[in-house]
C-alpha cells in the first residue's frame, strides 16, 4: 500500500519538475526558434531571392553578383552607396578600434594602480556608455564645426578657409576617426577591471620586492594573469570586424566618403519600408551572408591561433 | 614612555622615476579626458537654457540662461507625425523598462534550469546560447524586418514580444551565477515542502538580486538610449532618442529651436544619469565577465 502510496508520489514529482523546465524553458526556446532560427534562415534564403508581384521568388546569385560588382568594379564615388570606399573605411575604422583596444588596456591598468583621483577618473570614463550616442553626436558635431576648431584646423593645414569638417570629403573621416579615439578612450573599463581584482595582490608584491619594474609589471605579470579576458575580448573585435563603424549615421549619414559596411546595411533596412517593393533588402542580405562567412573562419583561425601559440594561466 | 617608531614606507610601494613620470604623463591624459566627457552633460543643461539666436551664433559661449526652454519642451517638443514630448517619453519608457526586465528575466529562468536541473537538452542549450553570443551575424535585419512586417509588429507596442530572449550574453552571467550557487538553500526548503516555482522565486531569485538589478540597470541605458532599431521597427512610435533625431533632421531643412533641442537632449540623459550616480558603484563591482564577484 505504502509503496503504491510512493510511486504515486514519485511520478507526481517527476510530473511537476518537467512541468516547472518546460515553464522556464518553452518561451526563450520559442524566441529562439522564431526570431534566431527562421531569421537566420530567412536572412540566408532572402540571399537568393528578389521580391516580385508582391512575393519573393529565386533569384540565383543575382544579389551575390551585385554586391561583386558594386565592390570590385564600380568607380569610386565617395557617396553613399559606395561599397568598395565603405570596405575601406570600415578596415580603417576597425584598425583604430584595436589601437583603442590596447590604449583601453592600458587605462584600466593605470586606474587598477590606483593613480590619482582614480575613483572619480572611473565614475567619469563610463559617461560615454551612459549618454545616448545622439547626444553625444550632436555635442561632437558642435564642437568641431566651432570656430575654435575649424580655424585650428585650418591653421594646420594652411587652408585658405576654415574647414567645415562633415561638409568636407577630405576632413570627415578625420572627424569620425577622432570621435571614436576620444569616445573609447576608456574602452572596456568594466571588463578589465573586473580581470584585475582577481590578480592576486601577493604576486604583484612579491614581483615588486624582487625589484619588477612597472613597464615588466604589466607585460610579464598583469597580462599573462588577464589572458582569458584578452584574447577574448581579442577575438571578440576581430569577429566584429565588418561591424566597424563611428557613429557614421548621426555625424554625415555615409556622405562625404565616410560610409562604411554597418552603416550602409543599416541605412538600407531604415529607408526600405515595404520589403517586397524593392530587392535592396535582398542584396543586403547577400551582403551579410558573404560577412558572416569571412568573419566567423576569421574568428575561428584566430581563436585556434591564440591558443596553440599561448596557453591560458592558471591562478 | 613608548614611542611609536615611524612606520617606514614599504618597499613595493616605491616608485621609480620613470614610473613617476608615466603616472604624471597619464594622469594628465586621465584630466583631459575626463574633463571633455563631463563638459559633455554640463554643455548639454546650459546651451539648453541659452537663446536659439544666441546659440546659432557660437554654441559655446557663455550668454544668458533661462529655464523658459525646460519648460516650453514638455509642450514645444514635437515631431512631425505630432508625437509631443511626453509620447515619447512614455514610449521610451515602454520599450527601455519593459524590455531588458523581460530579457533578463527569461534569461535568468533559462540559466537557472539548466544549471540547476537535469534534463535532455539542457547541456545543449548552453552550447547553443555559446555559439549565438560569440558567432558573428550579419544582415540580419533584413530577415528581421520582413518577419516583423509580416506578422504586423512594426510600428506595434508588441514590438515588446522580441525582448523575450533567454539565449542572450546575460544567460552565461547567471548561468556562472546558479552554477556556483548552494543547493543547501534549496533543499531546505523541499524538507519544508516547497515545490519547483516556490524556490526559485522565494530561494534562488532573492540571492541573484544584485546581479539581477545591474545587469538590467546596464540595459536599461543601452535601451534607454538605443535609436537604430526603434528608428527601423518603430518609426510611428518615436523614444526620446529617435525623437531627438527626427527633431533635429526637420530642424535641419526647416530651421528651428535649438535650445529646446538641446533642453530636450538633457532631459533625456538625466535619467540615466542620475541612476548611474545613485547606483555607479554597483553597477560595475557586480557585474564581471566570469560572474558576480566575491
Amino acid at each position: 500500500m505504502s509503496f503504491r502510496v510512493r510511486r504515486k508520489s514519485n511520478k507526481k514529482t517527476a510530473l511537476r519538475r518537467t512541468l516547472f523546465i518546460l515553464s522556464f524553458i518553452a518561451i526563450p526556446v520559442a524566441h529562439f526558434l522564431i526570431f534566431y532560427v527562421y531569421v537566420n534562415f530567412s536572412g540566408i534564403l532572402m540571399a537568393f531571392q528578389k521580391p516580385e508581384n508582391g512575393q519573393y521568388v529565386f533569384a540565383g546569385f543575382d544579389n551575390f553578383v551585385w554586391v561583386f560588382k558594386r565592390i570590385f568594379e564600380a568607380k569610386s564615388t565617395g557617396g553613399v552607396d559606395d561599397l568598395k570606399l565603405a570596405f575601406i573605411n570600415t578596415f580603417k575604422t576597425f584598425l583604430i578600434q584595436i589601437i583603442m583596444f590596447f590604449v583601453g588596456f592600458f587605462v584600466s591598468y593605470f586606474l587598477y594602480k590606483k593613480i590619482k583621483g582614480h575613483k572619480l577618473f572611473r565614475v567619469i570614463f563610463y559617461l560615454p556608455a551612459i549618454i545616448s550616442p545622439i547626444v553625444i553626436s550632436y555635442f561632437y558635431s558642435e564642437f568641431v564645426n566651432s570656430k575654435f576648431f575649424s580655424t585650428w584646423l585650418q591653421n594646420m593645414f594652411n587652408l585658405p578657409n576654415p574647414v567645415e569638417i562633415f561638409n568636407d570629403e577630405q576632413f570627415a573621416n578625420f572627424g569620425i576617426f577622432l570621435q571614436i579615439i576620444w569616445l573609447s578612450f576608456p574602452a572596456n573599463m568594466i571588463l578589465w577591471s573586473g580581470a584585475f581584482s582577481r590578480i592576486p595582490t601577493s604576486v604583484i608584491e612579491a614581483a615588486k620586492i624582487d625589484g619588477c619594474g612597472w613597464f615588466r609589471e604589466i607585460f610579464s605579470i598583469v597580462l599573462p594573469l588577464v589572458w582569458p579576458t584578452f584574447v577574448l575580448l581579442l577575438t571578440t573585435n576581430l569577429a566584429t570586424i565588418f561591424a566597424a563603424t563611428g557613429n557614421v549615421f548621426l555625424l554625415t549619414g555615409g556622405d562625404f566618403g565616410t560610409q562604411t559596411i554597418a552603416n550602409w546595411m543599416f541605412q538600407k533596412v531604415q529607408t526600405t519600408p515595404n520589403p517586397y517593393g524593392s530587392d535592396i533588402l535582398n542584396k543586403v542580405s547577400a551582403m551579410g551572408l558573404l560577412l558572416t562567412i569571412i568573419s566567423c573562419t576569421i574568428a575561428i583561425l584566430v581563436r585556434k591561433f591564440i591558443n596553440k601559440k599561448y596557453g591560458e594561466v592558471q591562478y | 614612555m613608548f614611542k611609536t617608531l615611524p612606520r617606514k614606507k614599504p618597499v613595493a610601494n616605491k616608485l621609480s622615476i620613470s614610473e613617476k613620470i608615466v603616472r604624471i604623463f597619464v594622469f594628465i591624459l586621465f584630466v583631459v579626458f575626463a574633463f571633455s566627457y563631463a563638459y559633455l552633460v554640463f554643455w548639454c543643461f546650459y546651451t539648453g537654457g541659452r537663446d536659439a539666436n544666441e546659440i546659432s551664433k557660437n554654441a559655446f559661449a557663455f550668454t544668458e540662461f533661462s529655464f523658459k526652454s525646460y519648460g516650453e519642451v514638455f509642450t514645444l517638443f514635437v515631431d512631425e507625425n505630432g508625437n509631443n514630448f511626453f509620447d515619447m517619453l512614455l514610449n521610451s519608457l515602454y520599450f527601455s523598462f519593459l524590455g531588458p526586465l523581460l530579457c533578463i528575466f527569461v534569461s535568468c529562468q533559462l540559466a537557472y534550469v539548466t544549471s540547476k536541473y537535469k534534463f535532455f537538452g539542457a547541456g545543449g542549450i548552453f552550447f547553443i546560447v555559446l555559439v549565438v553570443i560569440t558567432l558573428p551575424v550579419y544582415g540580419t535585419q533584413t530577415a528581421l524586418y520582413k518577419l516583423l512586417y509580416d506578422i504586423g509588429f512594426t510600428n506595434s507596442r508588441l514590438m515588446i514580444l522580441t525582448s523575450l530572449n533567454g539565449f542572450s550574453i546575460y544567460y552565461m552571467y547567471f548561468y556562472a551565477f546558479f552554477k556556483n550557487l548552494s543547493w543547501t538553500y534549496a533543499e531546505a526548503a523541499e524538507i519544508d515542502g516547497a515545490n519547483e516555482w516556490q524556490i526559485f522565486y522565494r530561494v534562488m531569485l532573492p540571492q541573484s538580486a544584485a546581479m539581477f538589478g545591474s545587469l538590467f540597470l546596464m540595459l536599461w541605458i543601452q535601451d534607454w538610449n538605443s535609436y537604430q532599431s526603434a528608428l527601423i521597427f518603430m518609426p510611428q512610435l518615436p523614444t526620446l532618442s529617435v525623437g531627438i533625431y527626427n527633431f533635429k533632421t526637420t530642424m535641419e531643412y526647416s530651421g528651428g529651436r535649438n535650445d529646446l533641442l538641446y533642453a530636450a537632449c538633457f532631459l533625456s540623459i538625466l535619467p540615466p544619469l542620475v541612476l548611474y550616480i545613485i547606483c555607479n558603484k554597483k553597477m560595475i563591482t557586480n557585474v564581471s565577465i566570469g560572474g558576480i564577484k566575491d
